[in-house]
């Protein structure tokens, strides 16, 4: 049985000027000590999804439409809020994308920090800070008693994100939820981060899903690979099916437009037009208008998410039916 | 902490020189003076009173005895009341005024807060609407009318309290009303302002992703943050209570310094007026530091003195 696996999940953002759905029928399993990536353009619905898991979904103007998300047995979607906030923190951890404004900068990093224990555990304050002081040694904060006492405005930006990690990490969840952890750090901190977060995955033995806009910071992290677009997903399967032989257009897209899987002196690809209106009911494939592959049936004929016997599920109709793995231009940039 | 309470106290001094200064030569210039509502007073005493407390001397001989006198802590003799001196005076009807501002005080936080938290949690409600309009009110009506119609309403009709005096604790609700409800009003508004910025930021959503309970995500998480503008309020708030404690004070004829002071004024109390002008000045000056200790202990970004 996986440790997560969501169904059918639907989330809308209501307005004066009408719903937009965010998330569109989504669902996905996670083992325990997976980990998954989920990647797709800013505004694809990602951070949204992970918030309709643990709840965080503002609520107006969001409403969770449709799905389940079996965790252990209990549906995150429609158990009460309290039990949901017992899980939270627990046995779900969270890092966030920003660390200048994830960390609450009226409060020690140390108090912080150790509430999880004291809320989920009831440890006293005492045992609390041993055990803060552990969790920050143990993500390689130096001179930890002192810095707990300190405030985030003293800490920088990757110092701040391994306290999050810290936090996030520190009731050994069954699973951590990292919402692009390492987005706004610099390049030469996010590997690091990457390094940490994996190393302690693989101690404490958590699944993690992994949110990024960026694919390259998937490969070699990741066994499985979502890519999602307008609130849908558009491709999943193991790293090496989506990484190594994407089929959908847009996968394709997307690492045509990333460094790290373009060559060296190769001009990077831009993606033509922008994600579309989701105010609007979209009928064919979301991605039809951008794609260069389109044919009369992806905007007109119906989409949906197709799980080939390899275990690789794109929602491409023509890959679908077979008919683009003719197509020469299509066939000419799968091998280049 | 130590060095920045010094700087203060020291960056005060001129301030209160100040103070000194232009109430000792103000209530010289206004018309008449302490003695001349007296009747039937014969040129032979008021020349002995003038002679007793020294008004005979040229003004700015007076003025450089009362500056020596002030250093010494030594604010002088009343004019009006014989044989007691300024000091005295203080010290008997400021405790009453004291325990008036500190019940409005605690009255107008603990309305204010609670208010300005329940309007943030649902904004744009009828939760919100109800307590900041009520708020709105309580700004704009005056104290010199709150205090009369209260006094009217639970004292006369409804016979609870009394509507003037000072003896046992029922004699305190009403003036701690008056003065409180318009920094309720006040604090209210601020609070909730300061929260409505809080509650949407990152980190409170960092807070509930730990799994912090709700009650504790306002009051530990939000609040902290949240309070800072009523926090900065306070200062002026302190300097408002004491101010409108004069009106509060004469109104339910509370014994108190406000008192003292409006008297002192009419009655030209040449030492009264800059003694009690200090004395308050001094007050402020310590209230203020106090909130800028307090704002700084609440947001670690503001370091003290900079
Ligand atoms: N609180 C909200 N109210 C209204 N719309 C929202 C809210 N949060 C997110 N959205 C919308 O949901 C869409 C997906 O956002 P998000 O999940 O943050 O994208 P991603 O994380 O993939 O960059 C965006 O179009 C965004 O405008
Ligand atoms: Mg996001």
């Amino acid at each position: 049985m996986p440790l997560l696996s969501v169904t059918n999940l639907s989330t809308s953002f209501h307005s004066r000027r009408g719903t937009v759905r965010v998330v569109n029928s989504v669902g996905f399993n996670i083992d325990k000590g997976e980990t998954l990536g989920i990647a797709g353009e800013s505004g694809s619905g990602k951070s949204v999804l992970c918030y309709s898991l643990t709840g965080l979904v503002p609520q107006p103007p969001g409403t969770i439409e449709s799905g389940e998300a079996l965790f252990d047995g209990c549906d995150l979607l429609k158990c009460t809020t309290e039990k949901l906030r017992s899980i939270r923190g627990n046995r779900i951890g969270m890092i966030f994308q920003d660390p200048m404004t994830s960390l609450n900068p009226y409060l020690s990093i140390g108090s912080q920090l150790v509430e999880p224990l004291t809320i989920h555990r009831g440890l006293s304050k005492k045992e609390a800070s041993a055990r803060g002081i552990d969790a920050l040694t143990e993500v390689g904060i130096q001179d930890a008693p002192r810095r707990m006492r300190q405030f985030p405005h003293e800490f920088s930006g990757g110092m701040r994100q391994r306290v999050m990690i810290a936090m996030a990490l520190i009731n050994n969840p069954d699973l951590v939820i990292a919402d692009e952890p390492t987005t706004a750090l610099d390049v030469t901190v996010q590997a690091q981060i990457l390094d940490l977060i994996g190393a302690l995955q693989h101690k404490h033995n958590s699944a993690v899903i992994l949110v990024t806009h960026d694919l390259g910071v998937i490969a070699g992290i990741c066994k499985r690979v979502m890519i999602m677009y307008a609130g849908r997903v558009l491709e999943s399967g193991s790293a090496g099916q989506v990484l190594s032989r994407p089929r959908h257009p847009y996968t394709f897209a997307l690492q045509k437009s990333m460094p790290a899987f373009t060559k060296r002196g190769n001009e990077l690809y831009t993606i033509p037009g922008a994600p579309p209106d989701l105010s609007r009911e979209i009928i064919g494939c979301p991605f039809a208008p951008r794609c260069e592959f389109k044919i009369d049936k992806c905007v007109n004929g119906p989409c949906q998410l197709l799980v080939h016997k390899d275990g690789h599920a794109t929602a491409c109709v023509r890959i679908n039916d077979g008919d683009l793995l003719l197509d020469t231009k299509y066939r000419a940039g799968f091998t280049e | 902490m130590l060095s920045f309470i010094v700087r203060r106290v020291i960056e005060t001094i001129p301030t209160l020189f100040i103070i000194a200064t232009l109430t000792f030569f103000m209530v010289r210039l206004a018309p008449g003076g302490p003695f001349s509502s007296e009747k039937n007073v014969s040129p032979q005493v008021l020349r002995n009173l003038n002679e007793h407390y020294g008004l005979d001397k040229p003004v700015l001989a007076q003025y450089a005895g009362y500056l020596k006198n002030i250093v010494k802590g030594d604010l002088g003799p009343s004019f009006k009341y014989p044989n007691r001196t300024v000091n005295e005076l203080i010290a008997t009807s400021f405790p009453v005024s004291l325990e008036l501002g500190v019940l409005a005080t605690a009255l107008a936080l603990a309305l204010g807060l609670t208010a300005g938290i329940i309007a943030s949690l649902r904004p744009n409600s009828l939760a919100d609407y109800a307590p900041m309009t009520l708020a709105m009110a309580g700004i704009c009506i005056p104290t010199f009318v709150v205090g009369p119609l209260l006094a009217l309403l639970f004292g006369l009709n409804l016979g609870w309290v009394n509507v003037s005096g000072w003896h046992s604790f029922p004699d305190r609700v009403l003036p701690a009303i008056t003065l409180g409800l318009p920094y309720a009003a006040y604090i209210a508004r601020l609070c909730r302002s300061g929260m409505l910025e809080i509650l949407p930021q990152d980190f409170i959503r960092t807070a509930r992703a730990k799994g912090v309970p709700e009650w504790k995500i306002i009051l530990k998480h939000a609040l902290k943050g949240g309070i800072l503008p009523v926090v900065s309020f306070l200062g002026p708030a302190t300097a408002g209570i004491i101010t409108g404690s004069f009106v509060v004070e004469t109104i339910f004829q509370v014994p108190g310094l406000g008192r003292h002071f409006v008297n002192a004024a009419f009655n030209r109390d040449y030492t009264m007026v800059p003694g009690i002008a200090l004395f308050y000045g001094s007050l402020m000056i310590v209230f203020n530091m106090l909130v800028d200790i307090a704002y700084a202990w609440l947001n670690p970004r503001i370091r003290l003195g900079e």
